[in-house]
């Protein structure tokens, strides 16, 4: 009980004990002559060490401010952005995102509908303006008949120019991300600095 | 402390974070004292406490953007003053021998001043015997009247840690000043 109690004394000295502990303690100290000393001994102790003061700094309060001053490097002014142009630019990801999404969107379901065609599945009314079909010279449906030839041949180009759009705006879109977050290190790093 | 010294002082506080030098000023003079009393008991050399402290305020200048407000300026301040002082005695052997004329440098009563300036002395050099380590967590208690959790925080260290520290630089200080102890 006196060894776990001793083991105890410092930090009831510096008041750093819970209540139910300092019960403990104090109720030991009414009884226990030795950590009586003990705990003497550490008020002693800080009454000795208090008495070693800090002397006379050698140089003044306001030169050591003064001095402090000389040696701090500058902080450089991060230039901000005015909120609207800050909105703005937070929202090129967003955007960017947004734009490449509805574009594949519509590239894979234009595609997954002229591969139904081809295949028969959706009706002969595109298929027979499909090249490859052996079907050029085929009749064109009631509902095509009215389109011009430029427009039945772009029609027919869609199958290969689609998936080509799409992965020309992928690019152009991961080209541009990039270059955002690239702009977005640089400013952290002018933040660092 | 009153609410409103601690507004004030969250308000230079902000200030500075934000590159207000004269809000840093006004930090320093606040602290200085407190810094460099730190720095001196840790160093034992005016001169390098000086300079130790001139380099905590420095890297508190630089580390203040990330400054965080989880323990009050004081203590972060002194945590820079701790790892200066450190980093000074790690470089300077120098400062592990007590110059003698530390003795002069003690308050002097009109009586018994020479008794009492080896008093200042012998307690000093006990100090500064102490490992680096130990001696810190002593000077954060015992001057200045730290508790465990901040020690910890300060130093970045357990409270468990702090506490058996204390306890071994108690000890070994005890066994320094046991004349002194036994005299009273």
């Amino acid at each position: 009980m006196t060894d776990e109690v001793r083991s105890l004394l410092g930090a009831y000295h510096d008041g750093e004990l819970g209540a139910s502990d300092v019960e403990r303690v104090e109720a030991h100290l009414t009884r226990c002559a030795e950590c009586q000393r003990e705990l003497e001994m550490l008020r002693r102790l800080s009454s000795i060490l208090a008495e070693a003061a800090v002397p006379a700094a050698t140089v003044g309060p306001e030169r050591f401010v003064a001095q402090v001053g000389l040696r701090l490097p500058p902080r450089r002014e991060v230039p901000t952005l005015p909120s609207l142009a800050r909105l703005a630019w937070w929202s090129v990801p967003v955007l960017l995102l947004l734009g490449w999404a509805s574009l594949q969107a519509i590239a894979l379901t234009c595609t997954l509908v002229l591969v139904a065609l081809r295949l028969g599945l959706g009706g002969d009314a595109l298929a027979a303006v499909l090249p490859g079909n052996g079907v050029g010279t085929a009749v064109p449906p009631p509902q095509l008949q009215g389109l011009g030839p430029l427009a039945r041949a772009a029609l027919a180009d869609l199958s290969w120019v689609l998936p080509l759009a799409a992965l020309a705006a992928t690019g152009v879109g991961a080209i541009a991300y990039w270059s955002w977050l690239a702009s977005l290190k640089a400013v952290a790093e002018q933040v660092r600095r | 402390m009153a609410t409103s010294t601690v507004d004030a002082e969250a308000d230079l506080v902000a200030r500075a974070k934000a590159g207000d030098m004269q809000a840093f000023a006004d930090i320093v003079r606040r602290h200085q004292k407190n810094v460099i009393g730190v720095t001196y008991r840790l160093c034992g050399d005016m001169a390098a406490a000086e300079d130790a402290a001139q380099e905590a305020f420095v890297r508190a200048w630089k580390a203040l953007p990330g400054y965080q407000h989880r323990s009050p300026i004081r203590n972060w301040l002194l945590r820079m003053a701790t790892n200066a002082s450190l980093d000074v005695l790690r470089h300077d052997q120098r400062l592990a021998d007590l110059p003698e004329e530390m003795a002069e440098d003690c308050d002097k009563g009109p009586e018994r001043a020479a008794e009492r300036a080896e008093r200042c002395s012998r307690v000093r050099k006990a100090v500064l015997a102490l490992p680096p380590a130990c001696r810190a967590v002593l000077v954060l208690r015992e001057y200045e009247q730290l508790t465990y959790a901040e020690i910890a925080d300060v130093l970045q260290i357990p409270i468990g840690t702090v506490m058996s520290r204390l306890n071994y630089a108690r000890g070994l200080i005890r066994r320094s000043l046991a004349t002194l102890m036994e005299a009273g």
